[in-house]
């Protein structure tokens, strides 16, 4: 394949990976400082209104890890640095660090 | 010098392999554990809670962890009262149960509420004397504490909370019974005002959705890790190659 093909493939790599970063992010943000404390403390009604969190971040987190394998393999990351990229996604802020690193490098 | 290099490369080989296997085993093996969970939550959800009656002893047995297609069935069992607890702060605003174990004979005992109490104080001279048939609906133990313990009364409605009060073996969970029938006389007790009994909410936390979004998770991790070995041999190649042709 040519260059600009493979340029324009790590493109389109790294937007889907920065929509995913973005989404997967703000869903761990809502988990771990919105879900999982009202769960401790609150009333199981409220936290059964906030069910959406858990079932939207656990559906979101499958198409981060494709996004971050794609842009890993594209983008020829080494093994430690795609494992990185992939459990980025679990912690509330580091996907959004994933993200600007990724955008750092290759933009 | 060879030898040695092939042996030691030999047994990186293997020592990554056995870690692939043994992730990639886990993670399919949590992704099943995710699986069964979500059937569990479906078959709860699908008891029908007000079905026909049932012998207490075909869906639950001494000693053993009620399963979560047990609970909200309408059962039957038959046995005498034996001891008398009050269980305070329960739902519907706050209400003080009496609970009062029944044993079972040859089987073991298990907690029955058998009504709101109105007084403060409880007597075991109130429990109804002979053979009583219970039909109820069964519910899990109680997980969070309702009320400061004092004595003669149960801080949540939990067979563990009694073990050192009787030899006998005990029911996970409870009955809220929704009728007494004293099988000597042959006639209802109706001496209480009796609890309402709505079905408990599934003892399986999530939904169904949920534990399959954990599956796809659990099994995606398994593919990954499957997958890591065969990348970085096609990128240990690119780098001998770009080495070659430098």
């Amino acid at each position: 394949m040519s260059d600009q093909g493979n340029e324009s493939n790590l493109s389109g790599a790294l937007k889907r990976f920065r929509v995913m970063a973005f989404v997967s992010g703000t869903m761990s943000l809502l988990l771990w400082f919105i879900y999982v404390p009202i769960g401790q403390l609150a009333s199981s009604d409220l936290k059964e209104q906030l069910l959406w969190i858990p079932l939207i971040h656990g559906y979101t987190y499958p198409f981060y890890v494709f996004t971050a394998l794609h842009l890993s393999v594209k983008a020829r990351y080494s093994l430690q640095k795609m494992i990185i990229f992939i459990l980025a996604g679990t912690l509330p802020v580091a996907s959004f660090i994933a993200e600007r690193r990724a955008v750092k490098e290759h933009m | 010098m060879k030898a040695s290099t092939k042996k030691s490369d030999l047994g990186e080989v293997i020592l990554f392999a056995i870690a692939v296997i043994v992730l990639s085993g886990s993670f399919i093996r949590l992704g099943l554990w995710q699986l069964d969970r979500a059937h569990d939550l479906k078959r709860v959800q699908s008891v029908k809670p007000n079905s026909t009656v049932i012998n207490l002893l075909d869906v639950a047995q001494p000693g053993s962890n009620l399963s979560g297609s047990s609970v909200n069935r309408i059962v039957r069992f038959s046995g005498r009262y034996v001891a008398q607890y009050l269980a305070p702060h329960q739902a519907n605003g706050g209400q003080t149960w009496r609970v009062a174990l029944m044993e079972i004979p040859d089987i073991g005992a298990i907690l029955v509420a058998r009504g709101v109490q109105e007084s403060k104080t409880i007597s075991q001279s109130d429990l109804p004397s002979g053979v009583i048939e219970v039909v109820g609906r069964l519910m899990p133990r109680q997980f969070d504490d309702r009320a400061p313990t004092t004595e003669g009364s149960l801080v949540r409605i939990d067979s563990s909370l009694i073990v050192g009060d009787t030899d006998l073996a005990l029911f996970d969970g409870f009955v809220i019974a929704q009728s007494e029938k004293s099988q000597e006389s042959d006639s209802a007790i109706e001496s209480m005002k009796r609890i309402d009994a709505s079905p408990a909410k599934p003892t399986v936390p999530g939904f169904y959705w949920q534990h399959i979004a954990y599956v796809a998770i659990w099994w995606l991790a398994a593919g990954v890790v499957l997958f890591l070995p065969f990348y970085q041999r096609i990128r240990k190649r690119e780098q001998e190659e770009g080495l070659t042709h430098e």
